[in-house]
């Protein structure tokens, strides 16, 4: 039995339906997506706008309204939620205060989340933020809304050059997994993720707001493997603040290392991720 | 409007009360009303508004505004914690009792439930019972009560891919008379 690679354009407007409801299975659910943003503009601009109008149309829906009380409770629920996520994130951290636990803390504001927390959130999302807001340029070719993002032009060429258009393709892919860096010291402020996709052996190193250093400092990718041993993957020079990297042919045993280190010249570790 | 809803869907990923608050107040009609229609009390539906809204908090930074608008992902993640729901609950039908006439096993576990549901879904069950027979089914049984297309292929021995048609066209028809009857 043959699986097709991707669906037609038919094949879309067809199950445009049933993917915005949800019907379609995970295989079928990932071989649309694929498909979609394969498909000519005009025809993803259509399967938008009819998935769009089918979901928000109220008269296939029960004519009934929420309780008032309803919002209070739905915002209360998704604060605590928010909440009880930061507290695991921090857990091993709170066990640590816990043993010292004449140390006075002061308590925390709802939804103001603790310093690390929103660190490791901002990581990621600040990662998120440029690629989405490339892919954005990118699929629009208005490279203006990059700037709205203020990130250097030097950035941009960057990931221009190392990424080009299969960018999108290989972030996309499920192979593709995501480590992102925590300050390890605070010397700097720095965030990153480094995307390893296991599928092609490649990963891609994105780094904000990294401390400039002189031009004949290097900052170093370096992995700790399963043995406790290091490997230097990648050197980089420190004269930007900002820096994505392609990093290719990763061998075996850097598909499985236990985390990743960015040091500087001296072998201080900046940042890390498991 | 996308670029702007991306970037709520961003400060909704980093917590934003404001951001929570302003997702909310635009969606939670709709997500209110398809709660409503897939489970059978209204205590229900409001808790799962409330799981609905922690869903969206949580995936909030995949959202991809090339993929969809906001209101389709909105609601494509509600309707999937909906069946998820529906899945997970001891009142699935079996296939015995999904036959035509076969009274769904939830509306025995809620007694008195066949009136307001029918008053509830009147419409639209109106004009699903309006479309051809496999439609119909097919509708009822993926659309409402939250079958996989391949378990209905199975239950009407018909072929997926004809299943994954009906569905569709059964769909379209359902808003094409939505909007005939917005417009008459």
């Amino acid at each position: 039995m043959t699986t097709p690679k991707s669906m037609s354009i038919k094949e879309l407007m067809e199950l445009a339906a049933l993917d915005a409801f949800g019907l379609l299975d995970e295989y079928e659910t990932d071989l649309y997506s694929r498909s979609f943003h394969h498909a000519p503009a005009s025809v993803q601009d259509e399967i938008v706008r009819i998935q769009a109008e089918l979901v928000a149309n109220e008269s296939l829906l029960p004519n009934e309204t929420p309780d008032a009380g309803l919002r209070a409770r739905v915002l209360e629920a998704v604060a605590r939620a928010i909440e009880e996520e930061d507290t695991t994130t921090l857990a091993p951290l709170a066990s640590i205060g816990g043993r010292l636990s004449y140390i006075p803390v002061a308590p925390r504001p709802r939804l103001a989340l603790s310093g690390q927390f929103w660190r490791a959130a901002a990581l990621l999302l600040a990662s998120t933020t440029l690629v989405m807001t490339f892919f954005w340029a990118e699929a629009r070719n208005e490279g203006s809304r990059i700037a709205m993002l203020a990130l250097d032009q030097n950035m941009i060429l960057q990931l221009e050059k190392e990424i080009g258009p299969t960018f999108r393709e290989f972030l996309g892919n499920p192979s593709c997994e995501r480590r992102v860096f925590r300050n390890k010291t605070p010397r700097t402020h720095a965030i990153g993720t480094l995307f390893v996709d296991r599928q092609t052996q490649s990963a891609f190193l994105l780094l904000l707001d990294m401390p400039i250093i002189g031009s004949d400092d290097k900052y170093t990718l370096r992995a700790r493997l399963e043995d406790g041993t290091y490997e230097d993957v990648r050197t980089f020079s420190g004269t930007s603040r900002n820096h994505g990297l392609r990093i290719d042919r990763l061998s075996f045993a850097l598909l499985a290392v236990v985390s990743w280190e960015i040091t500087d010249s001296s072998g201080v570790t900046l940042l890390h991720a498991t | 409007m996308s670029q702007q809803d991306w970037m709520l869907m961003h400060r909704v990923a980093t917590g934003e009360e404001t951001a929570v608050a302003e997702l909310y107040d635009r969606f939670e009609t709709l997500v209110f009303k398809v709660s409503r229609q897939l489970l059978p009390t209204k205590a229900e539906a409001e808790d799962a508004v409330q799981e609905i809204f922690i869903r969206l908090w949580k995936t909030a930074d995949r959202y991809d505004p090339r993929r969809a608008k906001l209101v389709t992902w909105v609601m494509l993640i509600a309707r999937r914690h909906l069946i998820d729901r529906l899945r997970r609950t001891a009142v699935r039908p079996t296939e015995s009792s999904i036959d035509a006439g076969a009274p769904n096993p939830a509306d025995t576990i809620h007694p008195g439930k066949n009136s307001q549901e029918s008053e509830r879904n009147a419409q639209l069950h109106r004009r699903i019972a309006e479309l051809p027979e496999l439609q119909r089914t097919v509708i009822e049984r993926a659309y409402l009560r939250g079958f996989t297309l391949r378990q209905v292929s199975e239950q009407l021995d018909a072929p997926l891919g004809t299943v994954k048609s009906a569905l569709s066209r059964g769909l379209t028809r359902l808003r094409e008379h939505a909007n005939s009857d917005w417009a008459s």
